[in-house]
């Protein structure tokens, strides 16, 4: 089976190198036969690829030890889910993984623009192609999946996968990301065309305003997912350390967010062609940069495991495409003038252009953080660390200033904005910011925050309040919105208010999708607020002793072992007490997989509420269990952080909506009752993580207490007359050491 | 169930490779044939494309307009803009077609319109709404493009029978005069088209 991979391999990187030169054919010529056959290169690519993946799983499912992956990066014991998570789970998977979704979304922008834009398309095709033909020369060359051992060494176990990945939030958060980075290639390929035709009209603005919001969708997913994971894995306590590889996901996610507003300028107005074609090719630069400074070692993060020796790979790869694409931006330059001027300083174009700003200037605090202390390093030799209290002097300034021009964003008027503007849109959300947020404020205080015993800082304190006034602001600025929209409607239609709701998110999807894009930030901003009540305790606690912090009190209650075959657990019971009465267990714990005993992995437990967390490690204890050290967090509103993420993702989805024109290119039956089933599926998808955060934090799954469920349902039937490999389960107390010896 | 996605993999690739080299394997008449290019239906494409974004552009414009997110004298600065290009589209596709049954449909609409409300309208406007729901429904609808494109190629001269274009005034034959009769015949034929396009629409906008 492994020759059919590598054969798909190569005749992948064989069909792309040749379906580049088609297309430029096709793309002088208009030739028709080359159009046609560069189109079909692009699904043969395609195809060689989904093949070479297919063969991949398929060693993995059938642990097929002879191949060096395989046995890298899975066991016998690992169940189907973490063995699909082992095709992107190490360094040659993941990159096959990108360049399956990077010629799965080439080939359906091909299928799906097959006639339109047909001046581009050719461009378009050989523009991804290259890209793939660059990343398969990596593959082939740098890191091939498919390398097998010669017979003497071939090893009749593996290794099985990086104890911190076996989670399912781990196994999800990847795809996303490479999803998200790989799907960039398209709108990517708009903006090149765009620059080897010459042809700078809406056209191209039209084509890539849809295909942005995928990889901005992906990367948003894969962002949220991993501040899970690191929350719920790693015990720092929060979902985002500033750590240099959450950094590189996070830059062409700021600057794709700051072009998807640019665009509707250029849309509109005319303005702004040159500010967006050069943010798109940043962009797209900036996910080859994320993937090179991940891969190459090049920064020390939490996700060392990347790491490998393919970095000068994609330096080389990098550095191609930047020379490429800026020596065509640089050729173009002259062409791309701005149709119309800025009439006002105060208009929603000087909005979004300041906005563009501020994403860029954040951009360039993240992006100096991530670097500057390499660079340092290299020239002085000295080493110096950027933490997150360095990020957060920047950010969080820049991060309400954005909040401000979200709100003023979405009701300011175009061209220029008059007093008349002043008075209908913008009275409205000021007295509510100016009304509600004391008010919210005193009653939060009064009821909840007084008793968790935090006195924030003044800047702290500023900050937060700052933060639950915005939001309070660019909440009525979007319920004004839809107040108006859904009279407007109703007025027009004579609807019912439920009907004009939908009808408006139905008719006006970018415009109200964006709209529960920003109210998804809101929630964001709100438990950012809530950041500065936040409580972190690091307490060693005897058996029996407690502990109180804020108004929770907790006791230790002893550890618990329970062995079985892939891992050694060990379980603190922890019960919480709140105004006297207990208000649940916790059972945080460390796991010690035989595997890799060296690596340790936290076992967090969390409660989690919309008004706290209540967030408990186990971080070290004595053998005999007669002490241990937890850290315990207490985290005023991270729920909505989640919570927010979901709304995000929900919003865009809608701007994401296929119209009925698309589903007609797809050839698709666009029946009411088919789209409201789909509709209701994604939308579940959508709340599913924050299902599975509830499910997680209410009950005992989210807890060590997991692994009991997990191995009994596991061995039992596969080895019922084994006692080995049923859990076996021993308290440990100072008492039962003493009998023991 | 991977060998299965294995299997499914190799057919997909072996067919679109079979495909990327089929324009290079006929004779060479098949691949001259294949190198004409319908340019009017890559133009008409082009105009149904920048047709839907002026759409949208006219919608959004209506909203800000109703949301007083927009000055009075930029909506009438911009909507005058966009109907001026939307009329050009029109015309442009009209030239494509060659008929003239779009013009003389406009002109019935508005004396229908007219008639309905009973007062002085604002022909722009009426020409705007007539254009947004007809541009809308029909336009999108290429069964009718095409079905639209059959009709006027089937106009023939009454007393000689040779075949016309939309655009014949006299037969160049006989030099029999055609123009009336062919207006009317694309009115029916558009009548016709318009029901068959509202049929189909029809379930849908009831869902």
């Amino acid at each position: 089976m492994n020759w059919i991979g590598m054969f798909a391999i190569y005749l992948a990187l064989y069909v792309s190198l040749v379906g580049i030169a088609l297309s430029f054919v096709a793309g002088r010529t208009g030739s028709r036969r080359f159009v046609l056959a560069s189109r079909f290169s692009a699904y043969t690519v395609f195809g060689a690829v989904s093949l070479a993946s297919a063969a991949l799983l398929h060693a993995l499912v059938t642990h097929d030890f002879s191949l060096q992956y395989v046995a890298s990066f899975s066991d016998q014991t690992m169940p189907l889910f973490y063995l699909m998570g082992a095709f992107w789970g190490g360094q040659a998977g993941s990159l096959l993984f990108w360049i399956f979704k990077a010629t799965l979304f080439t080939a359906l922008a091909v299928y799906i623009n097959r006639n339109s834009y047909q001046d581009f398309m050719p461009w378009v095709i050989m523009v991804c192609l290259t890209v793939a033909a660059g990343l398969l020369i990596i593959l082939t060359f740098g890191s091939n999946p498919f390398e097998a051992y010669t017979v003497i060494d071939d090893p009749t176990v593996g290794k099985g996968l990086n104890p911190l990945l076996q989670t399912p939030k781990m196994v999800l958060h990847p795809p996303a990301l490479l999803t998200g980075m790989a799907s960039m290639t398209i709108p990517f390929a708009f903006a090149v065309a765009a620059l080897i035709t010459g042809n700078f009209s809406n056209a191209w603005v039209e084509a890539a305003r849809k295909w942005i919001l995928i990889p901005w969708l992906f990367l948003s997913i894969g962002n949220i997912l991993g501040g899970m994971w690191a929350y719920e894995e790693l015990g720092w306590g929060g979902y985002w350390a500033w750590d240099p590889v959450e950094n590189a996901a996070f830059l062409p996610w700021l600057t794709s967010t700051a072009l998807i507003h640019s665009l509707m300028i250029q849309e509109r107005r005319g303005m702004l062609k040159r500010w967006n074609v050069g943010l798109m090719i940043g962009t797209f630069l900036l996910t080859i940069f994320g993937t090179y400074i991940t891969r190459s070692g090049l920064i020390e993060s939490v996700h060392s495991f990347a790491q490998s020796d393919i970095g000068p790979f994609f330096l080389v790869f990098l550095l191609t495409m930047m020379v490429l694409s800026t020596g065509l931006f640089v050729w173009r330059w002259k062409d791309m003038f701005a149709e119309q001027r800025l009439d006002s300083p105060i208009s929603r174009e000087a909005t979004f252009i300041f906005n563009n700003w501020l994403f860029l200037s954040m951009t360039g605090v993240v992006m100096f953080g991530t670097m500057w202390p390499k660079i340092k390093e290299a020239l002085t030799g000295q080493e110096i660390a950027m933490g997150p209290p360095w990020f957060d002097k920047w950010m969080v300034p820049l991060g309400l200033l954005l909040m401000l021009l979200m709100g003023i964003g979405t009701i300011i008027s175009w061209r220029r904005a008059s007093w008349k503007n002043f008075q209908n849109n913008f009275i409205v959300p000021i007295a509510a910011m100016l009304l509600i947020s004391p008010a919210l404020i005193a009653v939060y205080w009064n009821l909840r925050g007084v008793h968790l015993g935090v006195n924030p800082d003044g800047m702290e304190a500023g900050y937060a309040m700052t933060s639950v006034a915005l939001c309070i602001f660019v909440t009525a600025t979007i319920v004004q919105e839809f107040y108006r929209g859904i009279r407007a409607r109703r007025k027009m239609h004579k609807e019912s208010i439920f009907t004009a709701t939908i009808e408006l998110c139905i008719k006006q999807k970018r415009r109200y999708g964006g709209f529960i894009v920003h109210l998804g930030m809101v929630f964001c901003f709100l438990a950012f607020a809530g950041n500065a009540l936040k409580i972190e305790k690091d307490v060693s606690l005897r058996l029996g002793e407690s502990v109180t912090i804020g108004d929770f009190t907790m006791t230790y209650e002893g550890l618990t072992e329970r062995n079985d075959r892939e891992k050694t657990l060990i379980v603190a019971k922890v019960p919480v007490v709140q105004n006297g009465k207990l208000r649940f267990n916790l059972h945080p714990g460390k796991a010690i997989f035989h595997a890799s005993p060296q690596m340790p992995t936290s076992e967090i437990d969390i409660r989690s509420t919309p008004l706290e967390d209540v967030y408990v490690a186990l971080v070290n204890y004595e053998p005999n269990g007669s002490v241990a050290a937890f850290k315990v967090f207490i985290s005023p509103f991270t729920w909505w952080f989640w919570f927010g993420g979901v709304t995000l993702v929900l919003g865009t989805l809608i701007c994401l909506w296929p119209t009925r024109d698309s589903l007609d290119k797809l050839r698709l039956s666009p029946t009411a009752l088919g789209r409201a089933a789909v509709f209701g599926a994604a939308v579940g998808l959508v709340f599913s993580p924050l299902i599975v955060w509830t499910v997680e934090s209410e009950t005992s799954w989210g807890s060590s207490l997991r692994f009991d469920k997990i191995t009994l349902e596991a061995n039992t039937p596969l080895v019922p007359n084994s006692t080995s490999t049923l859990p076996v389960e021993k308290a440990i107390s100072p008492d039962a050491t003493q009998d023991a010896s | 169930m991977t060998l299965l996605f294995v299997f499914l993999a190799l057919i997909f690739t072996a067919f679109t490779l079979y495909k990327t080299i089929r324009p290079f394997l006929g004779s060479r008449q098949g691949q001259l044939r294949v190198e004409l290019l319908d340019n009017e239906l890559r133009n008409i494409e082009l105009l149904v494309a920048r047709k839907t974004a002026l759409v949208q552009s006219l919608r959004e414009l209506e909203y800000d307009w109703q949301t007083t997110k927009i000055s009075e004298e930029d909506y009438t600065r911009f909507k005058k803009s966009y109907e001026r290009q939307a009329i050009g589209i029109m015309r442009r596709l009209d030239a494509i077609h060659g008929g003239r049954a779009w013009e003389q449909n406009i002109d019935d609409e508005l004396n229908r319109r007219l008639g309905d409300i009973n007062q002085e309208p604002d022909p722009n406007q009426l020409l705007m709404d007539y254009y947004l729901e007809e541009v809308d429904n029909a336009m999108d609808d290429e069964a009718l493009i095409s079905k639209q494109s059959a009709t006027t190629a089937e106009i023939t001269c009454e007393k000689c029978e040779k075949p016309l274009t939309a655009d014949d005034v006299f037969c160049a034959r006989c030099g029999h005069r055609v123009a009336h009769d062919t207006t009317e015949q694309s009115d029916e034929s558009f009548s016709e088209n318009s029901k068959t396009a509202n049929k189909s629409l029809r379930p849908e906008v009831t869902q």
